[in-house]
């Protein structure tokens, strides 16, 4: 599917956006946000989502789709748990309890994906001089089956096969989380081939 | 003692009435269940996408046998549909007598929604024109709506189990 040295090649772009973007929102809230480095894999759509547990875990799951000159989404996901404490964590313990999320904590969980996969996105529009845009965020809650079911049913509705990037999220050392970048076939040929003339 | 055998995305079972077909975390995706209350026998399907879209391919109707269970490929809603019917004839049910009902088809993103319509929404219209086609009725459905469900048919007496967590 891809080689070596592509997979080499990509890791690293997206390696330089996700360190943007993770240095940006670590600075914007003054916590800690680490990342590993990424895992870069090319496989059917319905197999990327049983690596992250059980049909019926319960997730909650910011969306957004790359939009311009490549297409695909980007998906950050996190245990239902996590993504209560990871909320408390973003919005500095603005309610005495935390056993849901509520608009407020949808909106702060929404704004950190779009800090996220902005910066992400930016880097890598910059380093491969291609034009790439993000839609705004959306948040669900719901069994990961039929979120991740879902997302992957409409990446999947154009090919086969798909470019997955995948990076885990540790947010204050109490939540963690995956973020997902990917992109449908086209989209990676193109960041292949810019990527190459940018070795040149 | 009932055999619980769980069917993931994209795959389906047919089987006798020592069985309790699972399936788990059903978005935009359509379950379709068929069972024949005489004979005992149905079937489950997890199907992902509405129609594959190209004319002219012949269906396959391979079955992998084992334990009296009968699993194939049910990525597409229309082959899902034909592959169940035949296979829940082979076990000596009858297309006359099957009691159908759909469940799914949900829509889990705003964002995912294409010209005011999503796959979900495609899967159940594409479920109901293969029904036509067949010629079956549909007994009941539990489709749309923004919540994803757990589907489960017992096959000893064709009871449809939906669960949701939200």
């Amino acid at each position: 599917m891809i080689t070596d040295f592509q997979r080499d090649e990509l890791k690293e772009v997206v390696n330089i956006g996700a360190g943007n973007a993770c240095t940006a929102l670590s600075k914007m809230l003054g916590k800690k946000i680490g990342f590993a480095s990424p895992n870069v894999f090319v496989d059917q759509a319905e197999k990327v989502w049983p690596l992250l547990g059980n049909a019926e875990d319960v997730v909650s799951v910011v969306l957004l789709k790359i939009v311009g000159d490549v297409s695909g989404v980007i998906v950050i996901v996190l245990p239902a748990k996590d993504a209560i404490v990871a909320a408390r964590v973003l919005t500095d313990n603005h309610r005495k309890y935390f056993d849901f999320l509520d608009d407020f904590d949808r909106s702060a969980l929404k704004e950190s994906g779009n800090i996220l996969s902005g910066a992400s996105l930016s880097a890598l529009s910059k380093f491969l001089d291609m034009n790439i845009l993000q839609s705004v965020p959306e948040v669900a809650t719901d069994m990961l089956g039929a979120v991740m079911g879902s997302i992957m049913v409409d990446v999947n509705s154009k090919e086969e096969y798909i470019l997955v990037f995948n990076i885990d999220l540790d947010i204050e050392s109490v939540a963690k989380g995956k973020l997902f970048f990917m992109f449908d076939p086209k989209a990676s040929e193109k960041i292949l081939e810019a990527t190459q003339k940018k070795m040149l | 003692m009932k055999r619980e055998v769980t069917v993931n995305m994209g795959e389906m079972a047919i089987g006798g009435g020592d069985l309790v077909l699972q399936t788990n975390g059903v978005g935009s995706c359509l379950v379709i269940t068929m069972y024949d209350d005489i004979r005992k026998v149905g079937g489950l399907a997890h199907a992902m996408l509405p129609g594959r879209h190209v004319a002219g391919v012949a269906i396959s109707k391979v079955f992998q046998e084992k334990d009296g269970i009968s699993t194939g490929d049910a990525k597409y809603v229309d082959e899902a549909m034909e592959r169940l019917v035949t296979g829940i004839e082979e076990m000596g049910g009858s297309a006359s007598r099957l009691h159908v009902k759909f469940i799914g088809g949900a829509r889990m993103f705003h964002l995912l929604t294409v010209n005011n319509f999503t796959v979900g929404m495609q899967n159940v219209e594409s479920a109901k024109n293969k029904l036509i086609d067949m010629q079956i009725p549909l007994e009941s459905e539990d489709t749309g709506g923004t919540i994803g469900r757990s589907v489960g048919i017992d096959l000893g007496n064709g009871l449809v189990t939906v669960r949701s967590v939200m």
